[in-house]
């Protein structure tokens, strides 16, 4: 089953992962079965090691599944050289890191421009599209400073501006919020929901109980899979249960 | 008389000057009527003025005082062969037959075998542009060392920032591109900075090796480019393993080691 078939963005089917170790193999993920809706806001939680951040590097492509299948967007990520996926990955998925990610020496502008030129989208108006961007996450004042002028919020912020630049159908963020303060944490999550309020598909791993409390759905890794709605671990979601 | 730059330059001479020759007990005055470029410090005058100066003259050798009307008699004679190109064991050959010929009728004479000179300085200066040709060949290979070294670095050093880029969209050919030009422009500054220096350490080699005597100092522009040609190829060939190795890193495996 394809995702064209399911009606979902984001399929993954069955899959395994297992890194080689010199202890031995460790197997990280055990046989996820995921599936998201265009316009689904969605929480990935779980402990530390439980295999959140390798089954959002599935869905961004940035890394591969020893087994089963991967539709992302309509493409079978599984099917592309590392080569392709990166630029499949520039034009069809957003990614924001906890750490911001920012290129330091170019400025805030260059940086959200920067996607735009990798995959040859907008010619001639990107720096039209990147001042936009910029007016959207309320940064056009800082568009001329570097990463290490700002404050750590406005990093994140134009980190999201980045991952927007070329329109794409997913949002991914690996815990996001994770290196921010409250206010700069609400801020971003406020950007998010807009976001999805416009249709865009937002997956994000979180340790932010309250954060993931206020987001529709939730699902928790544990040991490698996905566990059952009823079983999710409450004290990973505020206001639950 | 011709005065050869050296001589002129030691002497303080020029043309137009005169100069007093003194020979076999006798002096004589004669005008600089040019300065030839050479490297080595000699005169040019007729042989004949010189010899009957010295007293060198076939006749009357009871009339010293007044030698002019007395056919000049050489003190050495300049033999060329009818082969075009002699090697230096044919002229030997000839030597040893004049030698023969001339010790038969009792005269003895030194003999210098030119071409035989002709090719001694030739290896010499052999010698010295192989050395200086090593040399340079030392250090392109030093330098192309020193760019691979460095460059290698920065993809190591640089791995987060290729990773993010490889996740907002940079294909293989992009990273590749990035690092190759960060290496040609390297180079490119390498290059610049190398032509004062080149040009200051000939003037000295020169000057120190005691060359200048012998050659013209000349910095040619096409030197310079293919300096220039030389330098893109060493930095493009040091540049290409770093810059592949860093568009083969994968975002996970950058992840997954920082």
């Amino acid at each position: 089953m394809s995702n064209a078939q399911s009606g979902s963005v984001i399929s993954l089917q069955n899959v395994e992962k297992i890194y080689k170790t010199k202890a031995g193999p460790l197997k990280v993920l055990k046989g996820v079965n995921l599936e998201i809706k265009e316009g689904e806001f969605v929480a990935i939680v779980g402990p530390s090691g439980s295999g959140k951040s390798t089954l959002i590097n599935m869905i961004t492509g940035i890394d591969r599944p020893t087994s089963g299948e991967v539709y992302v967007a309509g493409q079978r990520l599984t099917k592309l050289s590392e080569n392709q996926v990166a630029k499949w990955r520039g034009r069809n998925i957003g990614v924001v890191f906890q750490f911001f990610q920012l290129l330091p020496t170019l400025t805030v502008l260059e940086n959200v421009m920067m996607p735009m030129y990798y995959t040859g989208t907008y010619r001639g108006r990107r720096k039209e599209r990147a001042m936009e961007l910029l007016e959207m996450v309320d940064l056009p004042d800082v568009a001329h400073k570097y990463p290490s002028q700002i404050s750590g919020g406005q990093q994140q912020r134009a980190a999201i501006a980045r991952a927007l630049a070329n329109n794409p159908k997913v949002l991914v963020g690996d815990e996001p919020t994770g290196n921010l303060d409250a206010v700069s944490a609400g801020l971003v999550f406020a950007m998010f929901e807009d976001l999805v309020a416009q249709g865009m598909t937002i997956v994000m791993v979180t340790h932010d109980r309250d954060l993931a409390g206020q987001i529709p759905r939730v699902e928790e890794v544990r040991d490698g899979q996905l566990v059952p709605q009823e079983q999710i671990d409450q004290r990973l979601v505020a206001g639950r249960g | 008389m011709v005065l050869t730059t050296p001589a002129a330059q030691s002497t303080g001479k020029s043309t137009g000057d005169h100069v007093v020759v003194s020979a076999g007990g006798r002096t004589a005055e004669y005008e600089i009527i040019g300065v030839a470029s050479y490297p080595f410090p000699f005169v040019l005058m007729k042989w004949e003025d010189l010899a009957r100066q010295a007293g060198f003259v076939l006749g009357d050798a009871g009339t010293p005082d007044d030698p002019s009307d007395d056919p000049p008699l050489p003190t050495s004679y300049l033999v060329t062969l009818v082969a075009e190109d002699p090697s230096a064991a044919a002229v030997d050959d000839a030597i040893a037959q004049i030698s023969e010929t001339l010790l038969a009728d009792g005269v003895t004479a030194s003999f210098a075998n030119m071409v035989e000179q002709q090719e001694q300085i030739a290896e010499g200066i052999l010698v010295f542009n192989m050395i200086f040709q090593i040399t340079s060949a030392v250090m392109a290979a030093v330098g192309a060392i020193g760019l691979l070294t460095t460059l290698s670095m920065a993809v190591f050093e640089r791995q987060k920032e290729i990773g993010v880029m490889r996740s907002i969209g940079a294909g293989s050919r992009t990273i590749v591109v990035q690092f190759l030009v960060e290496g040609l422009l390297i180079g490119v500054l390498a290059w610049l900075i190398a032509i004062p220096l080149s040009y200051g350490l000939a003037i000295s080699l020169l000057n120190g090796l005691g060359f200048a005597e012998f050659f013209e100092f000349s910095y040619p522009l096409w030197v310079l480019g293919l300096g220039l040609v030389g330098m893109l190829i060493i930095a493009t060939v040091a540049s290409l393993w770093p810059s592949i190795s860093a568009a083969r890193r994968t975002v996970s495996d950058i992840l997954r080691y920082q």
